[in-house]
């Protein structure tokens, strides 16, 4: 039987369900679809959010015939590149500035009657997952589409962390507010059930002091508070050894920062790995540094990113790029930094890329306790210059792209143990959470998200044992207060479906 | 859904052809070899849902494989399930009437899919979506094609009029099992009654069989002859139509088993559906032709009187050697088609000469069927033409102008007459012009000739009437003022010399002799009569019956006149009728 909240959701023109982390959305926007009349286009950000609807939607059984998912910018593509003539856009591949560009070309083309013709051919209403995230040109397309038929929308204001990187572009939730109804705000933390309860209801008390701009006393609570020490770093360390978890239990250490995250992640010794972003632009880069580089060049690159994958790199080995660049004649003594020595030279002297498998495996077999603490960059490096040997006339860099892209598609793994910021882990559950520096999340929007990554268990070092945040964005600029049951609100009030 | 463009390339006898189609009901004429069936095979191939059609060198234009045969057919009007995303939504182009396609379907355009069926010299056909935009097109399968909702019909009928599989009555008919238990029935009966006859001859063979096996060591049972189930037996296209007689209804004439075949394919198509049919009039009668036509109009075409169908739906495209069409539809519809050089021209009616083709059509239908069309100025010279027909029938070893296919047609008068003659001239007949010189043309004689009419006038700026009576031996002008005073009295007749030549008659006898003898000069009396025949209130020539009499005898007596201008310029004519 599908919820009320589900049900009121798809009969909505122009419905708005307001959903906390962790209340069951994606189960709220399958079991909506699944109740509603006619093919319905699902739209969300990431390919990572296209796949968990996916998932529910295969769950649930409704059949595929019901829906189609994809990415937001995804539709405007497909729309785009397929009227170029009335879009006026050519490039294949966007790149940065290229997608705001590219939800204005589509915009023109959704205008257009004989494609709105297709559009009601082809669906019957559409459903948008987290709302929050949408920029202003892509609020402005699925207003388009609001025009022509049924749209309805999840989205929670309090995790608008993607917002916050571009200001200028996002659509501020008083604007959503003016254009969509709340209908229902989800409040079961289904999450934590059968968890930890109480955490979960600790979580949903958090939300509203956030909202409120209440003060938050880490001191109290089902939580683990690790108050941090002269030591900040050793503190880190030991909140993130310091958690219980059992054999199959997934841990996520959270840093404001990425550079932080890889930095902990050496000193964690492998125990945790950092998260690479989809698009891992290190990779990129690195790539194209080995490759443009040759003969003893090249293999310090290699030793350079070693240095940066590796935990523990013994400067000995370091120096052996720089002493052969220099001539000097190199004789070590033992067998490992031998063999990585004869790597070297292979690399030197051919000029053919795969030999710098033979010096990566090389490495990582030094006697030395060493450790990846970057283990995806450096599994990626390997498999983009095996995919590169099967087709040499691309470069190395644009094979690794083309390897990160099929991921984005496909869906990496997250390691058991990993470290992320906000921004990676956004949308993501693991049983126990670290949050490693509670006092630098500025913003209360990247807080909550932070918290609300664990399941199980939520370990926080903090320089402030009470932290006092400004208001969150939707509350401060635009004076949505909490005391209007219209707004946000918390509670799960079902307004009347006669009003809209 | 209607077919707006087609364009052909390297197909059997056409080399090109590029279509703006723009009509829903579309009637193709055009004379023999002008590719029209041609035209209806390629839009069959292009949009039939068939999974094997096998293609030969023959398919090629002029069997050259080198150059590959592309069939692009452009639909619009297209059905939501046409429309949506996953089929041609991301396809669609831009199209008006005789302008160069827009590749997207902008505003004001109207959007449309182009379909293309291309053969190379490996003999595979490809069936794709074609958009400039997009590099790859989209391939189609055959159950893509089926949801373009095109049908032939009148094809194949006696196919249609059984359950064999894929038949028309097969496709209309609920639920299959019903014709398979019966068959099922129908085998176990045809073996029920082998076994329960007395065999004799085989019976006693079976016997033999028996005991010559038991020599062997073999024993059988009791054996005789029965059906055996692994052979054929009864399929599902041995079951068929059938009255209440018995009778197959495939035994009844061509006309009603080919209108039934047709009923029953159309009896499940929709009426947004794109009909073909070739040679609508194919054993079937005026007004059977004519209540098909309408049938397939019902529901399917705009109907201005219904206010529930202001708009097409679907679309017929037909072919014809029949005039009846021709007469029942409006002349908007005819489409004719030209073959030359293998580059095939598809040309209609233009607006401008719609109001004065369309009574052409209903009263010479068949002119638009022939090869040659002689437009006369009036209804004189029609006249003339008749009584001549027969004369040069004679001398022509029983040709005539049926045999040449020319048919001569009143143009209505000198203004009207030349605009008609271009017209059928650009539409592509082999057209003259034949009128009077006394009174200027609507289009001088030399515009006519540059677009290449012939063009036939009697020298010495006079009527037809005038020139011949000017010219016709005394004897025939006699007949002529015989045939005339019978038909019109002859008080009638003088008071019309009277007001021609400004003074009163003789008082004499009619006859062209005696009022000679009395004075009135040969030239004189011939240019009157001339006028006369031809003035307002007495035009000897108009009504079918004097006017073919009056036909009769210039012919009987062309003859005595070889070097007279009537004669010469009838000689010219002659000429042009018989050339081949």
């Amino acid at each position: 039987m599908p919820s009320k909240e589900a049900l009121a959701l798809a009969a909505s023109r122009r419905g708005l369900v307001i959903a906390p982390a962790g209340c069951g959305k994606t189960y709220l926007l399958a079991e909506a679809v699944s109740c509603s009349q006619g093919r319905q286009l699902v739209l969300t950000h990431t390919h990572a959010g296209v796949r968990a609807i996916r998932g529910h939607l295969e769950q649930q059984g409704v059949p595929s015939a019901k829906y189609g998912v994809i990415t937001i910018d995804g539709l405007a593509l497909r729309y785009a590149s397929s009227f170029p003539t009335i879009s006026g856009w050519t490039t294949v591949i966007p790149n940065g500035d290229d997608w705001k560009n590219l939800r204005v070309a589509s915009l023109r083309v959704i205008q257009r009657s004989a494609i709105r013709q297709v559009l009601l051919a082809t669906y019957s209403g559409v459903f948008v997952d987290e709302y929050q995230d949408c920029s202003l040109g892509q609020h402005q397309l699925i207003l388009s589409l609001a025009e022509i038929m049924p749209v309805r929308i999840v989205g929670d204001p309090l995790q608008a962390i993607f917002a916050l990187l571009d200001q200028n572009d996002c659509c501020k939730w008083h604007e959503v507010q003016t254009h969509f109804t709340t209908i229902a705000e989800l409040s079961t933390p289904h999450r934590w059930s059968n968890r930890n309860e109480a955490l979960g209801e600790w979580l949903l008390d958090l939300r509203r002091r956030l909202i409120a701009g209440e003060d938050i006393d880490l001191r109290q609570g089902p939580i683990e508070f690790h108050p941090t020490t002269a030591q900040k770093e050793q503190g880190r360390l030991k909140a993130c050894f310091g958690v219980k978890a059992k054999k199959g239990e997934t841990q996520i250490g959270l840093r404001k920062w990425r550079n932080e995250c890889h930095r902990l992640a050496r000193n964690l010794k492998g125990r945790y790995r950092a998260m690479e972003t989809v698009e891992c632009d290190d990779l990129l880069e690195w790539s194209h540094q080995i490759e443009s580089a040759s003969g003893i060049e090249r293999a310090k690159q290699v030793l350079a990113f070693a240095e940066l994958c590796i935990a523990g790199f013994p400067s000995a080995v370091k120096e052996f790029g720089n002493r052969l660049a220099q001539g000097v004649q190199v004789k070590p003594k033992r067998l490992d930094y031998q063999r990585v020595l004869r790597a070297i030279e292979v690399v030197r002297d051919t000029s053919s890329l795969s030999c710098v498998l033979g010096l990566m495996d090389a490495l990582i077999e030094l006697d030395h306790r060493l450790v990846k603490a970057r283990d995806e960059l450096w599994r990626e490096m390997k498999r983009t210059i095996r995919e590169h040997r099967l087709n040499p006339a691309v470069s190395l860099r644009q094979t690794a792209w083309n390897i990160r892209n099929r991921l984005r598609h496909i869906g990496g793994r997250v390691d058991r143990a990993a470290l992320g910021t906000p921004l990676l882990v956004k949308g993501l559950e693991f049983d126990h959470a670290v949050v490693l520096d509670a006092a630098d999340h500025g913003e209360a929007e990247s807080l909550y998200v932070a918290m609300t990554r664990g399941s199980r268990t939520l370990t926080i070092v903090s320089d402030e044992p009470v932290l006092v945040r400004p208001k969150p964005h939707f509350v401060l600029h635009y004076g949505a207060s909490n005391s209007s049951g219209e707004a946000v609100g918390l509670g799960g009030q079902v307004g009347r479906t006669e009003d809209f | 859904m209607l077919i707006r463009h087609i364009s052909i390339d390297n197909f059997r006898g056409i080399k090109s052809l590029d279509w703006h189609v723009d009509g829903w009901l579309i009637c193709l004429i055009g004379p023999g070899d002008s590719t029209k069936t041609t035209i209806l095979d390629a839009i069959e191939l292009a949009l039939l849902p068939r999974w094997n059609i096998p293609f030969s060198d023959a398919d090629f234009y002029k069997a050259d494989t080198t150059s590959p045969i592309r069939i692009q057919v452009t639909l619009g009007h297209l059905t939501d399930d046409l429309l949506s995303e996953d089929r041609c939504g991301l396809f669609l182009r831009g199209y008006k009437p005789f302008k160069p396609f827009n590749d997207d379907p902008d505003d004001g355009w109207e959007p449309v899919v182009t379909l293309r069926l291309r053969v190379g010299d490996d003999l595979e056909p490809h069936w794709e979506l074609v958009k400039d935009a997009v590099n790859e097109a989209k391939q189609l399968s055959w159950r893509d094609r089926e949801r373009f909702c095109m049908a032939r019909l009148g094809n194949d009928v006696e196919r249609h009029l059984t359950w064999s599989r894929g038949s028309a009555l097969a496709r209309i008919t609920e639920n299959a099992s019903d014709a398979n238990s019966m068959l099922a029935l129908v085998n176990r009966a045809a073996n029920e009654a082998i076994f329960s006859t007395s065999q004799k001859e085989l019976a006693s063979a079976a016997y033999r069989a028996k005991t010559a096996a038991k020599r062997f060591g073999v024993q059988l049972p009791d054996l005789s002859a029965g059906l055996d189930t692994r052979s054929q037996g009864f399929g599902t296209g041995a079951l068929s139509l059938h009255d209440s007689s018995r009778v197959p209804v495939r035994a009844t004439g061509l006309g009603s088993r080919r209108l039934t075949g047709l009923a029953i394919q159309h009896e499940g198509l929709g009426a947004d559906s794109i009909l073909l049919i070739d040679e609508i009039e194919h054993g079937l009668e005026p007004h059977r032709i004519r209540r098909l036509i309408k049938r397939l109009c019902e529901d399917r075409l705009p109907d201005a009187k219904s206010k529930e169908q202001p708009v097409a739906k679907g679309q017929v495209i037909t072919t014809t050697h029949s005039p009846t069409p021709i007469m029942s539809l409006d002349v908007k519809s005819l489409r004719f088609v030209r073959s030359k050089n293998g580059v095939t021209s598809v040309t209609h009616v233009h607006g401008s000469q719609v109001e004065a083709l369309q009574p052409i059509a209903r009263t010479y239908s068949h002119a638009f069927l022939a090869r040659k069309i002689v437009v006369c100025e009036g209804k004189t010279e029609e006249a003339m033409l008749r009584g001549l027909d027969d004369l040069w029938e004679k001398l022509h070893d029983g040709s005539s102008f049926a045999t040449c296919g020319v048919v001569p047609i009143n143009g209505g008068g000198r203004s009207s007459g030349p605009p008609i003659a271009i017209e059928f001239r650009r539409l592509g007949y082999d057209v003259t012009f034949l009128g009077d010189s006394d009174e200027p043309l609507s289009v001088s004689a030399s515009e006519m000739e540059n677009l290449g009419i012939t063009v036939s006038l009697w020298p010495g700026n006079m009527a037809t009437e005038e020139r011949v009576c000017t010219d016709i031996p005394l004897i025939a002008l006699q007949q002529f003022l015989t045939i005339a005073t019978e038909r019109f009295t002859e008080a009638t007749v003088r008071e019309s010399l009277k007001k021609q030549l400004g003074t009163a008659l003789p008082k004499c006898e009619l006859q062209i002799d005696t009022l000679i003898a009395n004075g009135l000069s040969e030239e004189v009396l011939r240019r009157a009569i001339g006028k006369a025949a031809k003035s307002k209130g007495g035009e000897w020539f108009k009504d079918i019956t004097t006017g073919e009499l009056l036909g009769g005898v210039i012919a009987a007596h062309l003859a005595e006149i070889p070097s007279s201008p009537l004669a010469k310029t009838l000689s010219v004519l002659e000429g042009w009728v018989y050339a081949e």
